[in-house]
């Protein structure tokens, strides 16, 4: 009788490329086939929050402290993992910094990526379950992806298929006087804006959280992240008032004081997250699902 | 005589006295005002959008060395879009710029059309040396870089018997067009003797890497990487590969090839590699199994045609070849024929000479 149930092939979540069934990952994009077993047994359909931005930027440690603290009820949030390879981005992500090491690079190669599902709920007087997937993505593929469109496939199918974004943009460096982060953020949303092109010049409906990482090194960022965009990523910031009809800006930071390491010849100095000091981390994703 | 001086030495000097200049890019993670991360650095300026694409798709970024010593190394070669032939080799540089650990991963690439990849014989570890060295030369991004110009050769390391062994086991698959997952560890002078084990109409179509961990993206046929026992389970899984463990207890299953693979063996064992070269390099068209294996009995017959007697020799002399077009196979049977026929005369001259020096002893031993 089970047998007689079991599909010839499996769909794939993301690119929709049919596996053969027992696959691990999809053959097209490697995003794990897990996540397609375990929204069959879910009760809603999953929402894809894409977590986008430039290499070296935080997307990694933003997401792993984002999940556990999901985990851990912050807020009146509650977040159930669907499988055990949700909870492995976050471990990473703890386990370095309890380290005093941030964790490694993020590979550009696509089987590498960790993926998390988890089941959301505000607590409260209106309670919503949202089922959320987030794939940790690696910056150089986003930024290789957006300079030769169909470079890496999958991360055009995530975006087709996005119920929100939140793009991360480095203020520190930004504050420091480099383009870098702007140009970055705004080559990101042209290139989301180049693929709804069905809109025919409508506003993108789907909410984008602008979320400026590494804000304690600028920490009027928290007062107003509003007007630190304006003033330093004005590119960013005026192509979202022209092009998004849902759009926030939010600070974040993660590390609470950083060290430098140096080697004995005095030729690299190697950053040390000494503590960490989580601030700002919860708000873009609250915003995020408000919006769903 | 031996195979030596019956194939041309036309094939070895190909690949000896060419001089080739091609494109060029470099793959790496260093920050310039233009960006930072893994993306390709700098390029010559013949390397198209697409081939830029495709190299971003396969090259090697962070972790993605096999091993994680200083001195990890890896090659990779494949056809890119547009006809071109890509041969990337893959270092450690020094610690990742930003401090998250692990080292920088410095891919150095060529790009070669078809008339210059067979100028190098299809054989991708006839360029690395030239790749290493063009990565000492002083890297700064986002520039344009002269040509690849270099010369190639092959560095003819000395393997030992089970790596011999073990890549005549993975040899078979390849001939049999199957793709191949490797996970014993083997040095690249090792993987180097597939090349010589291949003829070069195989080897053309051949896409292999080694020293990188395993990722299905790259869609390579022949991938020499550490994977761990319940990882290969997962890839067979999902992926069309066969793997040498398959293979190294059953060398039955070398099946049709086994003439050639025990000839090339063989010779390889003997420290005759360019030998075994000299034939391959000149099989620029498909060979079956049943042609390389008549190569191989026809060259062994030629081998030991100094210590066969007359009786044998004459045996061979009478039985006739089997019909073939190939031209390499009608050669080495003229040239067994000629050796037979040049020993079967000496052999009975040396017979007859004998035979009236015991006549004359005999005369001389009668009153």
């Amino acid at each position: 009788m089970y047998a007689s149930t079991l599909s010839p092939s499996t769909a794939c979540l993301i690119c929709d490329r049919e596996n053969s069934p027992g696959s691990i990952l999809c053959g097209g994009c490697a995003a794990p086939m897990a996540l397609v077993h375990a929204t069959e047994a879910a009760q809603r359909p999953p929402r894809l929050v894409t977590i986008l931005g430039d290499s070296n930027v935080g997307k990694t440690v933003y997401l792993g402290f984002l999940l556990d603290m999901l985990t851990q009820r912050a807020n009146g949030f509650e977040a159930i993992p669907r499988g055990a390879q949700s909870i492995e981005l976050s471990q990473l992500v703890i386990s370095h910094l309890a380290w005093r090491m941030f964790p490694p690079k993020t590979a550009m190669e696509a089987d590498t990526w960790k993926w998390s599902y988890f089941e959301v709920c505000k607590r409260g007087r209106k309670e919503k379950w949202v089922d959320l997937i987030t794939p940790d993505l690696a910056g150089e593929a986003i930024a290789a992806e957006v300079s030769s469109p169909t470079t890496f496939t999958i991360i055009q199918k995530l975006l087709d298929r996005t119920a929100g974004i939140m793009l991360l943009v480095d203020a520190a460096a930004a504050a420091n006087g480099s383009a870098q982060p702007d140009f970055f953020a705004l080559k990101m949303l042209s290139y989301v804006d180049a693929l709804g092109a069905a809109r025919k010049g409508k506003k993108i409906d789907t909410p984008v959280a602008i979320v400026l990482t590494k804000a304690d090194y600028v920490p009027e960022c928290f007062e107003q992240p509003r007007r630190f965009a304006e003033a330093n990523l004005n590119r960013l910031w005026n192509l979202c008032e022209s092009r998004l009809s849902r759009y926030e800006f939010f600070a974040t930071s993660v590390v609470g004081s950083l060290g430098y390491a140096v080697d004995p010849k005095g030729e690299s100095a190697i950053p040390v997250p000494l503590h960490t000091s989580l601030r700002g981390v919860l708000e873009p994703f609250e915003w995020i699902v408000n919006q769903l | 005589m031996d195979c030596q001086s019956v194939v041309a030495d036309r094939a070895a000097a190909v690949i000896e006295t060419s001089r080739i200049e091609c494109d060029q890019a470099v793959f790496t993670s260093i920050p310039s005002p233009m960006g930072r991360g893994y993306r390709i650095v700098a390029a010559s300026g013949g390397v198209t959008a697409n081939e830029r694409r495709e190299i971003i798709q396969r090259s090697p970024s962070h972790g993605a060395l096999a091993s994680a010593a200083a001195d990890a190394a890896a090659v990779v070669s494949f056809g890119i879009a547009g006809g071109r032939h890509c041969v990337m080799a893959s270092w450690h540089a020094e610690a990742e710029h930003t401090g998250r650990g692990g080292f920088r991963v410095h891919t150095q690439i060529a790009l070669l059309d078809d008339k210059q990849f067979a100028a190098v014989a299809c054989d991708p570890f006839a360029i690395e040396p030239a790749l290493r060295a063009a990565r000492g030369a002083a890297l700064v991004a986002d520039t344009r870089l002269p040509m690849l110009t270099f010369s190639p050769s092959i560095d003819r390391q000395i393997c030992d018997a089970a790596s011999i062994e073990h890549m005549a086991t993975i040899t078979a698959p390849v001939l049999s067009g199957e793709r191949v997952l490797v996970t014993r560890p083997l040095t690249d002078a090792s993987v180097a003797v597939l090349f010589d084990m291949l003829p070069l109409a195989a080897r053309r179509g051949v896409t292999l890497c080694t020293g990188l961990r395993f990722a299905a993206a790259r869609a390579l046929g022949i991938v020499f990487a550490p994977v761990k026992k319940g990882e290969v389970e997962q890839i067979l899984h999902d992926h069309p590969y066969v793997t040498d463990e398959s293979f190294l207890t059953n060398v039955a299953k070398r099946g049709v090839w086994s003439d050639w693979l025990q000839f090339a063996s063989r010779l390889i064992a003997a420290g005759d590699r360019r030998r075994l070269r000299r034939w391959t390099d000149r099989m620029d068209t498909p060979r079956t199994a049943e042609s390389l294996g008549m190569l191989a009995r026809l060259a062994q017959s030629l081998d030991a045609i100094e210590s066969m007697i007359e009786a044998d020799l004459s045996t061979l002399l009478a039985r006739p070849y089997p019909v073939t077009n190939d031209a390499l196979v009608l050669e080495v049977q003229r040239s067994l024929t000629e050796a037979a026929q040049q020993r079967l005369t000496r052999l009975r001259a040396e017979a007859a000479q004998n035979a009236e020096s015991i006549g004359d002893a005999i005369d001389l031993s009668w009153p």
